[in-house]
């Protein structure tokens, strides 16, 4: 029973951490420019593809796929930001909403129309592969996400901490006007931000790929997703992400030990409900000002 | 102009007259040889989560169209409608085929969809031919107008246990102690409550420890194969869609745990490419039960070698094969009707008695309910990545492996 215990526990944990991941783009993205992407998960549907691709025609590894993925989706998001979604920041919400569900719509439509609707699965190793600590078995595939997770974290709290061009986002986010009148080139600094949001969720989708079969149907499942878990876990903050996604991966693992594991799901969105209720900004969410 | 020199009527005007005469009047007779144009509504959840199996039911209805019109001269037009893979959208679907002049109806693949959409074919009296769909509600719930190929939820599973029954007490060292994967939708719920029953009624030799339902969105099982393990198992009874299959052998690999037995009554995985291209070798030694193309049948190599060629990166498999079957029935149905018209249609199809095309079955013939009496299942088991038929014995291409390769020895 112990070891029973032990393996679901490491598995809610790491799939947690895999939640957190593909929730970071999310945050980072509404935490700066202050709009939602709901096309954020056909952004990691099309990372998934990358991975898919890159392990299944070209035998590359799942971590050299994800670099390349984040690069592709960060000149995407760049491009995206700087051609259409910055003529939308000011707009009102539900304006937002349609514009980026109608952004959704298109990319899924083309990863339908490129990789037809049929599950890709992933044919790397890692899709079968962990390592065992006694009588524990931890799954290399969401070990190596997790790990990249947390480094990724790390390596964005540096950037936004030490770098210049880091404090400018954060001046961005604090005050959008502000930075206006004391010359900051907000412009810019969206367009870099939405960019480092979308390879976030490209990386996020890579390292997936041999967890999950690339299908374009996942998209809305993704974005679902990300919104429990940083709603849960703050919206806008980088820990929050991690940390609602630990939350969400432990209450769905021990929810299907305890339960049924049909109600996996159930109890994660009534966990959620509970937090909207009893702490609206989630965990590590800003105070509304 | 006529001529006024001669006479009006000569002989060979005469023999014109009456060669076209009895061509006018031989007409009827030379219409009613060819049956009537007829339009078939196929209703597939072509995309959306399901859209695997949906696309290939609607390879087997393209196939099957083309192949009716060769076979019976059957000049067939179809009108696909997609479900999203969303069980409401089956009524929606079928409303709209029936508006644009559908005479019959093919469909849905899964039972919640079918059942929808059966309420808009009782709705308008326009027949409809289930390929496949399982629940026993399909049946069960008054419909007039349903004429379901695909066996019922209980015999499938009825049928599956025997032959696995057959194959443990033929066995030297046979499993102690199974569990149940099953999904939590119509299909695994209602194949869990049968298999409860059918498990009993049999008398089966294996102890059943546990049912484990899970979600069809579950984007990870790992929770649910650690409780399998954990309770002590050596044999792994699934019902699962495709994904949910491959999730669970990973899981399986990842976890150390080797069943004896992997069978899945009802399930998908083994027949489907999908299968194999996830899992490669770990693919081989799982089972499954299924409607599936007789191997051995008169027509099947040539439809098969024909699908093949039509389309290459494709399997004929459990989904394009039930949905030739079902086009053949309706093509049967409509020249005996000699008419296109739905209630005509719906006349023949009662007393429709059809040797079966492709698939594996007895004669067809639907009972008063609606179900095909003749449905039977074939046992697959997946060997060098193929589905092979190992059961029933008359038609079995290869000897059922027992126990399972490890998977760390594969």
């Amino acid at each position: 029973m112990l070891t029973l215990w032990g393996n679901v526990l490491a598995s809610g944990i790491l799939m947690g951490l895999v939640y957190g991941i593909i929730a970071l783009g999310l945050t980072i993205i509404f935490g700066v420019i202050r709009i939602v992407n709901f096309a954020h998960g056909a952004m990691v549907v099309f990372g998934l593809y990358v991975g898919y691709c890159a392990g299944a025609w070209w035998g590359i590894p799942t971590i050299v796929a994800a670099v390349s993925a984040g690069a592709l989706l960060f000149v995407f998001g760049y491009g995206l930001e700087t051609l259409v979604v910055k003529r939308f920041v000011t707009r009102p919400h539900h304006i937002q909403f349609i514009l980026f569900i109608g952004i959704s719509l298109v990319l899924s439509g083309a990863q339908l129309i490129a990789f037809g609707p049929d599950p890709r699965p992933s044919v790397s190793r890692l899709s079968f592969e962990t390592i065992a600590l006694g009588p524990i078995r931890l799954d290399l595939a969401r070990l190596q996400a997790a790990t990249v997770a947390a480094v990724m974290i790390l390596a964005l709290a540096a950037f936004l901490k030490y770098s210049t061009f880091g404090r400018f986002i954060r001046a961005a986010a604090d005050n959008r006007l502000g930075g206006l009148m004391v010359g900051l080139p907000i412009p810019k600094i969206y367009a870099m931000t939405f960019g480092i949001g979308a390879a976030c969720a490209g990386v996020a989708g890579a390292l997936i790929s041999p967890l999950f079969d690339a299908q374009p149907f996942l998209a809305v499942d993704f974005t679902l997703l990300a919104f429990v878990t940083v709603i849960v876990g703050g919206l806008g903050s980088f820990v929050g992400a991690l940390v609602g996604g630990l939350t969400i991966g432990l209450t769905e693992a021990v929810a299907a030990l305890l339960f049924a594991p049909s109600l996996k799901s159930a109890l994660s969105y009534g966990l959620l409900m509970i937090v909207l209720i009893v702490r609206p900004r989630g965990f590590f969410g800003a105070k509304e000002t | 102009m006529t001529s006024l020199k001669g006479p009006l009527i000569n002989r060979r005007a005469a023999m014109k007259g009456a060669v076209g005469l009895a061509v006018a009047t031989m007409a009827p007779w030379v219409r009613a040889a060819a049956p009537p144009p007829v339009k078939v509504g196929a209703i597939m959840p072509s995309s959306g989560i399901l859209a695997f199996p949906g696309q290939a039911c609607v390879r087997g209805i393209d196939l099957g169209a083309k192949f009716a019109r060769e076979r019976y001269g059957v000049d067939m037009t179809v009108v696909h409608a997609d479900t999203q893979s969303k069980p409401e959208n089956g009524r929606i679907a079928a409303d709209s085929l029936i508006q644009q002049g559908c005479n019959v109806l093919i469909g849905a693949w899964d039972s919640g969809a079918t059942i929808s959409a059966l309420q808009a074919a009782e709705a308008a009296k326009v027949p409809m031919v289930v390929h496949i769909a399982s629940a026993n509600q399909v049946t069960s719930q008054g419909f007039t107008q349903v004429f379901r190929f695909y066996p019922p939820a209980a015999t499938i599973v009825r049928q599956s246990l025997a032959e696995m029954r057959a194959l443990v007490t033929s066995v030297n060292d046979p499993p102690k102690g199974a569990v149940v994967l099953h999904l939590s939708n119509t299909m695994g719920t209602s194949t869990a409550t049968s298999l409860d029953a059918a498990w009993k009624e049999l008398d089966l030799p294996v102890k059943l420890l546990e049912y484990i339902p899970y979600d069809e969105k579950a984007r990870d099982l790992s929770v649910e194969v650690a409780k399998a393990k954990a309770s002590g198992a050596d044999a792994l009874v699934s019902v699962t869609r495709v994904n949910d299959a491959i999730m669970i052998i990973r899981e399986c690999i990842k976890q150390a745990w080797n069943p004896k037995l992997i069978f899945s009554p009802n399930g998908n995985g083994v027949p489907d490419k999908a299968f194999y291209d996830a899992l490669g070798k770990y693919a081989d030694g799982a089972m499954s039960s299924n409607l599936w193309y007789n191997p051995k049948g008169a027509d099947a190599r040539t439809i098969v070698d024909r699908f093949q060629s039509t389309y290459a990166n494709e399997w004929m498999d459990a989904n394009s094969g039930c949905a030739f079957e079902a086009v053949q029935i309706v093509a049967d149905a409509v020249v005996r009707a000699k008419s296109a018209v739905s209630s005509e249609i719906h006349a023949a199809l009662k007393a429709t008695d059809l040797k079966p095309i492709l698939m594996y079955s007895g004669p067809i013939r639907f009972d008063a309910t609606g179900q095909n009496t003749g449905a039977a299942v074939t046992v697959l088991q997946a060997k060098e990545s193929k589905p092979r038929v190992v059961g029933p014995d008359g038609i079995a291409e290869y000897k059922a492996q027992y126990p399972l390769v490890p998977f760390e020895k594969r």
